[in-house]
């Protein structure tokens, strides 16, 4: 197995990982958002913060499964010209799919960081009675993406070499859509 | 206009050369804003970050994971044998079943896919069984999933509130009667094919009314959920986002109750939250990136403009926009059509005076035509796929054919008597 392939594999796992992590905390979200309610309808008392929490849990359940997503082949794409093309040229638009999408997590990864760090610098705290300091969340969001923009240079790179040396079927194994079963809540 | 025209044909290019949906959305947006007076990309960070912690969107996640709980821990299923028996007499009986399962399983679901899929499932096997037309039973099971959206509570309505700052749990209200005539109608096209062909029919199973009786209480999670998720809100207990986690721990107890919960089917469950979730938020954060940017070149106002001039009637206006929307539905996934369309489309609607709630019910129904048309009919490859391998996707397409005609005769409907959805005003 070449370096680039054990990369991936790595990530791979790393980005199961996270999506899993990412998840619980909004699983953690939705069992604290109902003792929440209970607690005001019985106590008349609510939680402070709650919605707050519940909103930096989303963005961490969505960037952190972004990688798990990309390396499943899950993000949507319209396929209808590209299923009916000879191998070659759908294996180069596979390659271009994938540095288009790494281009565009770099300029995403790029723009978070400024947000993060804007926030850093100038102490920017939540305008809520919590008072967090939003770096903390923006940088845990920035992690995700970033992972996903690793994942995505390292695939963009393995499909070129398999493209270039003309293994095709390689190129869509790698990029395309694994067979998935009972996942369709969309 | 030309320009504008430039943009459309490229993004089109791009969408069909298979680039993911979000790049294409992005690279548009980065386009646009060449002829912005601001720079767009300084303000991805801020729109991506504001986005993703949206505290409305938190219920589309929540949604999806209650669904993937409910249907892995096999609760769902129950509710198949519960109806069958008593449509055994209808014409179409098991096909009956399929679009009367779908819809109280949607009253539950805020998910079209993953009423299909479910219905699908537990029903597929049933075809060769008792000699029933493949074609047209598994177009009732793609028809029957689109109530998924329909019926509250709906990820779709949740994403177009969202975008429109329209009220869900009123979105939600107006869902209903449309979705009740809905079922009646897939339900009347069933009968009136199989009086047409009683062959196509299928044979009866065995029931009596101690069975009906019997399995009646099976019925009794889906009615309890639906009470958590959608009568909390009009019960003032919860708000729509609430109301989410209030029924991802309600299903989470009733299949632990019932000792189908564990460790497994909760990180199954969570593993299929996270890749849905993510797809569809990256997405909504770059649809939201394209909309800033066309905020800025005054799009709006000069599409409005245009649709000014070209002074159409309200009848010739929505029948357009109806049109666009069917086009554009053959090609794109659902949420996709949503966030794009819905930004710019919203405004020259109510300009023109349709209410906002009513069209948002138009946009669904538009959305749900998109899931059983080719050649992207997402609907329809669920239903494929849970045929495990067997026949052609055309078998689904031309099955669900009629029951395009029944919903596009509620989109007329719906034009006609803008009351069957504003009913609660």
């Amino acid at each position: 197995m070449s370096l680039l392939s054990r990369t991936r594999t790595g990530l791979a796992r790393l980005s199961r990982g996270a999506a899993l992590a990412g998840l619980y905390l909004l699983f953690l979200t939705a069992l604290g958002v109902s003792a929440d309610i209970l607690v005001r309808k019985l106590f008349g008392v609510a939680f402070v913060g709650i919605d707050e929490l519940g909103g930096y849990a989303m963005a961490l359940a969505t960037s952190w499964a972004l990688s798990h997503a990309f390396l499943e082949g899950a993000h949507i794409r319209v396929n209808i010209v590209h299923m009916n093309l000879r191998p070659a040229a759908k294996a180069w638009l596979d390659v271009a799919a994938v540095l288009v999408t790494a281009v565009m997590i770099g300029l995403l990864a790029w723009q978070v960081w400024i947000v993060a760090f804007e926030s850093l610098v100038f102490d920017a705290v939540s305008n809520t009675p919590l008072r967090l300091p939003l770096w903390i969340p923006q940088f845990l969001f920035l992690v995700g993406i970033a992972l996903f923009l690793v994942s995505s240079v390292v695939v963009f790179l393995e499909s070129l070499g398999h493209a270039a040396k003309g293994r095709y079927d390689e190129v869509v194994a790698l990029v395309e859509e694994r067979g998935q079963t009972g996942e369709y809540t969309l | 206009m030309t320009l504008g025209l430039a943009f459309i044909l490229g993004a089109f290019v791009l969408f069909f050369a298979g680039l993911p949906i979000f790049s294409v959305i992005g690279l548009v947006a980065l386009a646009v804003g060449l002829i912005s007076p601001v720079p767009i990309i300084d303000s991805l960070g801020m729109t991506a970050w504001g986005q993703s912690q949206n505290y409305v969107l938190i219920s589309v996640p929540l949604f999806i994971m209650l669904g993937e709980i409910f249907v892995r821990s096999g609760i769902a299923g129950e509710m198949y044998d519960a109806v069958a028996p008593w449509l055994n007499r209808v014409p179409g009986r098991l096909m009956q079943t399929n679009v009367a399962t779908s819809a109280i399983f949607a009253a539950t679901s805020g998910s079209s896919l993953a009423t299909a899929a479910t219905i699908g499932s537990i029903a597929i096997p049933q075809i060769r069984l008792h000699g029933y037309n493949e074609r047209i039973f598994l177009g009732t099971i793609a028809a029957g999933g689109t109530l998924g959206i329909l019926i509250p509570p709906s990820i779709n309505m949740i994403v177009y509130g969202s975008i429109t700052n329209t009220s869900i749990p009123e979105l939600y209200l107006a869902g209903i009667v449309p979705g009740l005539i809905l079922t009646a109608l897939f339900m009347l096209t069933t009968v009136v094919l199989c009086t047409l062909r009683p062959d196509w029919g299928g044979k009866p199973i065995e029931t009596d009314w101690g069975m009906r009786m019997r399995t009646l209480p099976k019925l009794l999670p889906p009615l309890g959920l639906f009470l958590v998720v959608v009568g909390s809100i009009y019960a003032g207990i919860a708000t729509p986002t609430e109301a989410a986690a209030l029924g991802v721990v309600a299903t989470l107890l009733l299949a632990l109750a019932k000792g189908r919960m564990s460790l497994k089917i909760l990180h199954g469950a969570l593993f299929a939250t996270a890749k849905t979730n993510a797809i569809l938020m990256i997405i909504i954060v770059f649809a939201a990136l394209l909309n800033f940017a066309l905020g800025l070149i005054g799009f709006s106002r000069l599409l409005d403009a245009f649709v000014q001039g070209l002074s159409l009637g309200k009848y010739e206006l929505i029948l357009i926009v109806v049109l666009i929307y069917l086009v554009l539905g053959c090609f794109l996934e659902g949420l996709s059509l949503t966030v794009l369309t819905v930004p710019v489309l919203a405004p020259i609607m109510a300009g023109a005076g349709f209410d906002p709630v009513w069209f948002g019910i138009m946009v669904i129904l538009a959305t749900e035509a998109g899931m059983i048309t080719p050649p992207v009919g997402m609907n329809c490859y669920v239903v494929q796929a849970s045929r495990g391998g067997q026949g052609s996707l055309m078998d689904v397409f031309v099955g669900v054919s009629p029951y395009l005609i029944a919903l596009l005769a509620l989109v007329a409907i719906l034009i006609a008597w803008p009351g069957v959805a504003l009913w609660y005003r």
